[in-house]
């Protein structure tokens, strides 16, 4: 069994002073898909079952086959926050192979949800993945105040009994976590059954509202060789009642972090980018216009390089037409990806303020000049991207760049993703951090404590009292 | 050609309607013979139909102001290349004998839309998902294009401004050119970049305008005057609407392919043109058509540029009217102003601008990017 974690965040300034950690056309889909494409040594062409935690706009759940590249029909959506985390991991603890692929996706959007009017609330983005479904197990500690069902709404109405405690360790009552789930993709499966529904709790009032930033900082720490390297303790209200999550893996954890400091990356202050990130511009009166359902036929094509080759001829066709763009024939195609890593640019503009399509004057009055470029995907195929997490003018003819899932623009009240550039990784993805503490454990080494072996009562030391 | 019209380029009061009506007025007027519009069989507008003042069914707006009020009119659109397209529609037509007396005309009004609804348009007819939606309108393709060509070839940018400082020199004797003023290649240098390695005076203005024209058949031409222009031969072409899908970047095939054809078509060889029309959206798009249309080798259009061939009083000028970069590019009437510089200039009265003894041009009308071209020939 394996446990890789990956993960991203995005810290408000507020808090965490002003390490920029993402960019203006980052949110929290593409950083979502980012923590899955670096998740080290996983082709998520092969994940069978997507969970995804965390709030998004309707019409992006079923995008993320499309961004992975997995052959799953959909993904099975929980609430945001921990809780729905702790859920997603137990779901695919419960529900897998042994062999097959889980992938949970978890993440916050640091501002309004796209689209939703909203006002902005200053919280983390946040993104991470976990993969090999049967890698991490939960330990967890719960305050039920009530025997209700609703214990939330009875604390915070301040008329609550005594909390009290329970221990959960090891793998949690499968009744007890299922009454808990959401587990259909409409997010409505067990409502109908007539249980709780998580996504109604973590969506009713109060003043609770979940995030995973514990659950990064835990990671963060433990990738950084401080801390348990074999457990991640959370501490947080959680929506349905418990105080404590702690997750704990049977292998090591490796963190890596797709994000790095502003100054690395050529962006602007965090604070910047977080005032422009939030929510989609208002709706563009002059603009090409181009049919969401033209859209959603080319995602394949625009977000992984999808192309066909053809068996009779051996020509490649690029994008997806069904239909072999030299012969003609439609009989002998066969579905492949382009490379996204290490393409040679070919061309290269940078495009002033004033010379930009209406499209891309959102991104422009808030970045700048931007560069476009042509680069070569295949001796027969070349592809126009932008430019990104670089100045202007950073990569010349010749130079290599990595594709990478980024917000294109803004099309009736959604953003449209599509592939940019970025300066190509001179060896791969970055690798993971080295630890340094006591715990020293080489990645990717098989931990011989897994979590049945360990003593009774064991806890992480940030785990409350 | 029996009659050709020209309004003013620039930045005009007049609407889209008048532009027309003065243009087609001119080019009535033009006839040394008199002409009575009843003659005309048929009508070709081309033009975008710029900020939208009248997307659909706009040729009917030519037989109003032409005040042909019955007779069948059709819009070509074909981008920049419009009025290119409608010339090469009523040669057909001509051609087939369906027609004696063809009206083109060409129209843009450009600069009465507001600035987002003109970025908006000055892009519509570039590759929509791939290329514009990357953040492209025509600035940044021809940008993208200049890069590799200078690149490729180890060409100064000092080429680009050649094409820029010469055209404004012939532009300032073109009494209907938008810019009547000379600038110097230093200039042209330290303007702004807008699309690198483009500057703002690499890049044609945005300009309202348009032209009219009149074919006859060769036997019928006579009866308006005793000096037409001809046809010797027209040839277009095709290419991807995106740059990322062509075999070249520097090349544009669909115009090799128009000038193969109109060279065929005509039975001249390249050298007995005296000067050229080229479609000069921006500098780098004249040194890819001069390489093009057969005048210089691959790279070899940036020296014939420095060499001084290319201005009046070369060996073979290019853009004597100052090109769509000094006389302005009101996008659908480009093409039948070219053809208007083809009739002045073979009739000897092009006056400061004349090529001296010109009697055989050719014309070269680019669309979008280099997705479609035409070329005529034209002889005395
Ligand atoms: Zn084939």
């Amino acid at each position: 069994m394996r446990a890789i974690i990956a993960g991203a965040v995005a810290l408000p300034k507020a808090r965490f002073g002003s390490v920029a950690v993402f960019a203006p056309d980052e949110d929290a889909f593409t950083l979502a898909v980012e923590a899955a494409d670096r998740l080290p040594g996983i082709d998520t062409s092969r994940v069978e079952t997507l969970h995804l935690v965390g709030p998004l706009p309707s019409s992006l759940p079923d995008a993320f086959p499309d961004a992975l590249g997995t052959r799953t029909l959909g993904a099975i959506r929980y609430a945001p926050g921990p809780a729905g985390l702790w859920a997603a991991v137990e779901a695919a603890n419960a529900g897998s192979k042994p062999e097959s692929i889980d992938l949970i996706l978890a993440f916050d959007p640091g501002r309004s949800p796209i689209g939703s009017s909203a006002p902005e609330e200053d919280t983390a983005l946040a993104a991470l993945a976990v993969t090999e479904g049967v890698g991490l197990r939960l330990t967890g500690r719960t305050i039920t105040t009530s025997s209700s069902s609703r214990p939330r709404r009875s604390r915070t109405k301040g008329s609550s009994r005594p909390a009290r405690p329970e221990d959960v360790s090891g793998t949690l009552p499968p009744i007890w976590i299922r009454r808990e789930l959401v587990q259909t993709p409409d997010g409505n499966g067990n409502e109908a059954q007539g249980r709780p529904n998580l996504a109604d709790r973590a969506a009713g009032p109060g003043p609770h509202r979940p995030n995973l930033l514990p659950i990064i900082e835990a990671l963060r720490e433990i990738g950084a060789g401080r801390g348990t390297p074999d457990a991640v303790a959370l501490v947080d209200p959680l929506p349905l009642g418990a105080e404590t999550v702690t997750f704990e893996s049977t292998a090591p954890i490796a963190w890596t972090s797709p994000l790095e400091p502003a100054s690395s990356r050529g962006m602007q202050s965090e604070s910047a980018a977080l005032d422009r990130t939030g929510s989609v511009p208002a709706a563009i009166s002059e603009g090409a216009y181009v049919p969401r359902s033209t859209y959603l036929a080319n995602r394949p094509s625009r977000w992984r390089l999808a192309a066909e080759e053809c068996g009779a001829c051996n020509a490649i066709s690029f994008p997806l037409r069904g239909e072999c763009r030299t012969c003609g024939r439609s009989d002998r195609m066969r579905r492949i990806e382009l490379p996204r890593q290490g393409l040679v640019v070919e061309a290269s503009t940078t495009i002033r303020p004033g010379a930009q399509p209406t499209e891309v004057d959102h991104q422009v009055a808030q970045t700048g000049p931007y560069s476009v470029l042509i680069a070569r995907a295949h001796p027969s195929v070349r592809i126009t991207v932008q430019l990104t997490d670089s100045p202007a003018g950073a990569i010349r003819m010749g130079d290599t760049v990595d594709l990478v899932l980024r917000r294109v623009y803004p099309m009736e009240g959604e953003w449209r993703y599509g592939l940019k550039a970025i300066p190509a990784a001179r060896e791969g993805p970055p690798p993971p951090r080295v630890p340094t503490g006591p715990h020293d454990d080489p990645v990717g080494r098989t931990r011989e404590t897994p979590l049945s072996k360990r003593p009774k009562g064991s806890r992480s030391p940030r785990q409350a009292s | 050609m029996v009659g050709a019209g020209h309004t003013r380029f620039g930045a005009l009061a007049e609407g889209p309607r008048a532009l027309l009506r003065q243009a087609v007025d001119a080019a009535v007027t033009s006839v040394d013979r008199g002409f009575d519009r009843s003659s005309i069989g048929e009508g070709f507008l081309g033009t975008l139909g710029f900020s939208g003042w009248q997307l659909g069914n706009s040729s009917a707006i030519l037989a109003e102001e032409a005040r042909i009020p019955r007779v069948p009119v059709s819009r070509v659109e074909n981008a920049c290349a419009s009025a290119g397209f409608a010339l090469r529609a009523a040669i057909r037509a001509i051609e087939s004998g369906a027609q004696d007396v063809v009206l083109v005309a060409g129209l843009e009004k450009m600069t009465d839309a507001p600035s987002t609804r003109r970025r908006y348009w000055l892009g519509v007819s570039g590759d929509t998902e791939w290329e514009r939606l990357a953040g492209l309108t025509f600035a940044g393709v021809y940008g993208l294009m200049a890069s590799v060509y200078l690149a490729q070839h180890h060409v100064l940018p000092e080429a680009l401004a050649e094409v820029a400082a010469k055209n404004h020199a012939h532009g300032a004797l073109n009494p209907n050119a938008q810019f009547q003023k000379p600038v110097t290649r230093e200039q042209v240098l330290a303007s702004p970049f807008v699309a690198d390695p483009l500057r703002l005076l690499d890049c044609c203005p945005v300009t309202d305008g348009a032209a009219a024209l009149l074919l006859a058949g060769e036997e019928k031409a006579h009866a308006f005057t005793d000096t037409p222009v001809y046809v010797a031969g027209d040839g277009a072409g095709s290419d991807s609407l995106a740059l990322q899908d062509r075999g070249s970047l520097t090349s544009l095939a669909a115009t090799r392919r128009a000038a193969d054809e109109a060279f065929r078509r005509s039975a001249l060889d390249r050298s007995a043109i005296d000067f050229l029309e080229v479609h000069d959206c921006f500098t780098i798009a004249e040194l890819l058509a001069l390489e093009d249309l057969g005048y210089a080798p691959p790279g070899g259009a940036a020296a014939l540029e420095l060499s001084g061939a290319t201005r009046l009083g070369g060996s073979r000028p290019v853009n004597p009217d100052g090109g769509l970069k000094a006389k302005g590019h009101p996008i659908g009437a480009t093409g039948a102003s070219q053809a208007y510089e083809a009739f002045v200039q073979l009739r000897g009265s092009a006056g400061a601008r004349q090529v001296r003894g010109a009697e055989r041009a050719l014309t070269h009308n680019v669309g979008g990017s280099g997705a479609s071209a035409t070329v005529t020939v034209f002889t005395v």
